[in-house]
């Protein structure tokens, strides 16, 4: 204003006040055609160990709005929660909430700035009643006078009650407040940790997943509370895997691949099947190059099926999988489908029943991973420190661990030859080229690439004689350098010419396909296709995964029987 | 190369440092003391007085190599005197009567081992309870008084016997340390217990058998506290119900003094020997300095926490 009236004085003063109306009106028009951005995130990237896990995203949300992120696993979803909520810095860009700056160093200091998230678990203490979990972290209503240091547990009750008023839920939840969490429903849970958030009155909610767990029918609850959060004007940030949920809540959705921000679109005229062509980047998948043609003449042996199994958990409800000598097979599904709980299940560290479970077509019990050792069939886990190797020991105790009899006297029961053990290290840690400084160094100074290949070379070790050996590999190339991953791709395959057969869980969708012949889908504990040539694409497997209604003509020949 | 000379150099600075502070300890005690610390004969003195915590802090050193606790060694060590006493005293041959209690002592250890082992009990909880029913047991046994009638000669024989210069039970110290030391470091078992202590789950999947090597672990535990207390009541010619429930402490001192001795920080059967002659070296120096016995144990306790807190320091922060 004050550059205006200065400016304004003798001929020039009309001239000049009809330039500042039309600059003001240009402005306010910018102004209405964007609507007001609640939270601008813009070109943030964030790498671990140098894999770029988000490069330069950018996107906006505004009040009262639910704004979906999709993406495959490992698209940089987790990433941008975390950024977002202060459990991880971003290596570059910006945030601005509110219009100001925003760079949340820890989760108490987002909260604090009104950002609260509901993780697909709710972190929730399952010993202590819903009333005390609904004030963990936060101000204890207190007691007047002398009673300042007990809690007013009627105060904190009527809290709740308002709270939940308030954000417009509607659930009663004074009928759980007293019961321990441990004994609530998922259901329930979801809910206590939704008005847990809404209690700090947040202006943007994340919601990570929160539908994963639950039915369709409570699903429909939660999308209704969004759209209740969303008619009060928060800012919703929904991220889920059910695209049809997507589609229904939604106003605007963005698209993660591989860390970059594909495309944000408005909801409405989307389709899932446009979602997924966004999410896997190819409209028709190429076909995919077998390394070893030949196999494909003969009828190879089943070393392996399983019928039907399932856990008590309901993790894995009808699962199904054959495995046969010489075959590499991929193992996919979105997290929480029941991929580690296959595997673990079939080397007996996990409880479970299946209706069958054969071996060389007989039939066989595996139901401790003793005898699924015998059977040579071995389990890769996917968090190789804390499942696989001993950390306070030495490569070459870690790499002999599962054969030490081999080196023992009085057929395995006398004195140790240290000499043969080590000798037999060393000979494992040259045929996988472990990087170490010998067999002597302790395993935790290897780095992650290495550690794998220890687990990889003792797996392989196990073998006795000519027993076709079945390596059930968890996520095998996570976290592991990209030569790593080539030497263990190397490995697999030349495993597999040998006689031998794998299967591969990988997160990563265009690795699975550059490995597998054959790819089996996982959805919700249930094995829903097996897909081979030139059905194996990355929509086709996708398309499984999410569960799209409308399956094309060849559904019925590739679907599991 | 020069990496792992470098690795066993700092292996070997940190082994030593745990000697060396022995080795001060040792003299500055033969500086106030050279007439009667510093001979012969007092070194042949400690080697005896410190067998009996020796064994039970071998033991308790198997156990914690597999990961866990066992909190009823003190108990088996009462027991091991007193029912073997008692039997000698009812008209069992010494060495029938020496053999059947060692055997209740190791089933007992066993069924410790059972309980953690199968329903996945924390060891903690689990020996502390059978301790105290032991503790129970043995006390009903003599229904709480001191065996001390009737003993016959022949069961003090080992305890005070002394032979090439050595009494008796640093001789059985000798034999268990040497035994329980290739048992750990030259037999698959021992490397397949360390491996369960150091990731369960990582030596379940290459197919170990978990529960039974805590079994043998606790077993073996029991075995040797339950010989430590027979020992002691030979020596002493004597067997009290609550005799040995003295080591249960120190031993475990031991075996944390013994942990520091190592670069891994793992409890390791040396360097549970070498924590157990630092406790029995301050013990009996000052002792000979005529310090009261209530600053002993402060003493005592005093070097415990600095030892464990040396170690973390060096150790640095990560993990």
């Amino acid at each position: 204003m004050a550059v205006g009236s200065i400016a304004c004085n003798g001929d020039g003063c009309e001239l000049e006040t009809a330039s500042l109306q039309a600059l003001m009106g240009a402005l306010l028009q910018t102004l209405a055609a964007v609507p007001a951005a609640l939270l601008e995130v813009r070109g943030v990237s964030k790498a671990f160990s140098g894999v770029a896990a988000l490069s330069d995203v950018s996107l906006t949300l505004a009040a009262a709005e639910v704004h979906a992120v999709i993406g495959e696993n490992g698209a940089g979803k987790s990433t941008l929660i975390h950024v977002l909520t202060g459990a991880q810095p971003a290596d570059a860009g910006s945030l601005h909430l509110q219009g100001r700056h925003y760079a949340a160093a820890s989760p108490a200091e987002a909260a604090a700035r009104g950002v609260a998230v509901v993780h697909q678990d709710p972190q929730l203490v399952g010993s202590l009643s819903a009333l005390d979990n609904l004030f963990i972290g936060q101000k204890f209503p207190r007691l007047p006078g002398l009673g300042r240091w007990l809690m007013d547990r009627a105060a904190m009750r009527q809290r709740a009650v308002e709270a939940c008023t308030e954000a417009g839920l509607d659930f009663d939840v004074r009928a759980l407040l007293d019961s321990l969490v441990g004994e609530l429903s998922v259901t329930q849970r979801t809910q206590l940790a939704l008005l847990r958030c809404l209690m700090s009155a947040p202006e943007l909610l994340i919601l990570d997943e929160p539908t994963a767990a639950l039915t369709s029918t409570d699903a429909q609850l939660l999308l209704s509370q969004m759209d209740a959060l969303r008619r009060r004007g928060k800012a919703v940030l929904f991220v889920s895997h059910r695209l049809d949920e997507v589609l229904q809540i939604a106003d605007r959705i963005t698209v993660l691949r591989n860390g970059s921000r594909v495309a944000t679109v408005p909801a409405r005229g989307q389709t899932a099947a446009s979602l997924i062509a966004a999410m896997s980047g190819q409209a028709e998948a190429p076909l995919m190059s077998s390394p070893n043609a030949v196999r494909s003449a003969r009828l190879p042996a089943k070393l392996l099926e399983i019928k039907q199994a399932s856990t008590a958990d309901g993790r894995l409800r009808a699962a199904d999988l054959t495995l046969h000598a010489g075959e590499l097979l991929g193992l996919y599904g979105l997290a929480g489908s029941g991929r580690t709980e296959l595997l673990e299940l079939l080397v007996g560290l996990r409880a479970g029943r299946a209706d069958a479970l054969s071996a060389h077509g007989q039939e066989v019990r595996v139901n401790s991973p003793q005898a699924a050792v015998a059977r040579a069939w071995v389990l890769i886990p996917e968090d190789r420190r804390g499942h696989a190797l001993v950390p306070g020991m030495r490569v070459r105790d870690n790499l002999t661990l599962p054969f030490l009899r081999r080196f023992a006297s009085l057929r395995g029961f006398g004195w140790l030859s240290l000499r043969r053990e080590r000798a037999a290290a060393v000979t494992a840690m040259k045929s996988l080229n472990i990087k170490a400084t010998g067999p002597d160094q302790s395993v935790l100074e290897l780095s992650g690439g290495n550690q794998q290949k220890v687990v990889f070379a003792r797996a392989l070790a196990m073998r006795t004689g000519q027993q076709a050996q079945v390596l059930l590999c968890d996520e095998p190339t996570q976290a592991v350098d990209v030569s790593t991953r080539r030497a263990i791709h190397q490995l697999l395959r030349e495993h597999c010419a040998r006689g031998g057969a794998a299967v591969v869980v990988s997160s990563d969708l265009s690795e699975m396909l550059e490995l597998a012949q054959r790819v089996v889908v996982l959805r919700e504990g249930v094995t829903v296709a097996d897909l081979s040539g030139p059905n194996l694409t990355a929509p086709e497997v996708l398309r499984w995964c999410f569960a799209l209604p409308q399956a094309p003509a060849h559904a019925d020949t590739t679907r599991a029987r | 190369m020069t990496h792992r000379l470098k690795n066993t150099l700092a292996g070997f600075i940190k082994a030593y440092g745990t000697v060396a502070a022995l080795l001060l300890i040792c003299l500055v005690f033969a500086v106030l003391s050279p007439n009667a610390f510093a001979t012969l004969g007092n070194a042949v003195n400690v080697s005896r007085q410190i067998a009996f915590l020796v064994l039970v802090a071998v033991g308790a050193t198997l156990v914690m190599a597999a990961g866990e606790f066992d909190l009823s060694v003190g108990a088996a060590a009462s027991l091991g005197g007193v029912m073997a006493a008692q039997l000698a005293v009812l008209g069992v041959p010494v060495p029938l009567a020496v053999l059947f209690t060692l055997a209740a002592g190791m089933v007992f250890g066993m069924a410790n081992g059972w309980l953690v082992g199968r329903f996945k009990l924390l060891s903690f909880i689990t020996t502390l309870a059978t301790g105290t029913m032991l503790a129970g047991f043995t006390f009903w046994l003599t229904d709480g008084s001191t065996v001390f009638n009737q003993i016959p000669e022949v069961f003090t024989l080992w305890g005070r016997a002394v032979w090439l210069g050595l009494p008796g039970p640093s001789w059985v110290m000798a034999c268990v340390v040497g035994m329980a030391w290739l048992l750990m470091q030259r037999t698959p078992f021992g490397r397949q217990l360390y491996a369960v202590g150091g990731n369960e789950r990582a030596a379940r999947l290459v197919g170990v058998n978990v529960m039974r090597h805590k079994v043998w672990a606790f077993g073996l535990c029991a075995l040797v506290a339950t010989g430590a207390g027979v020992l002691l009541a030979s020596r002493l010619g004597s067997a009290h119900p609550t005799g040995g429930n003295g080591l249960f402490l120190p031993a475990y001192a031991a075996a944390f003094l013994g942990m520091t001795a190592h670069r891994s920080g793992v409890p390791h059967v040396l360097g549970s020997l070498l924590g157990a002659a630092t406790l029995g070296i301050l013990a009996n120096g000052l002792t000979i300095l005529n310090v009261p016995s209530f600053l002993q144990d402060m003493v005592t306790g005093a070097i415990v926490v600095a030892a464990v807190v040396f170690q973390k320091i060096s150790a640095g922060p990560s993990r």
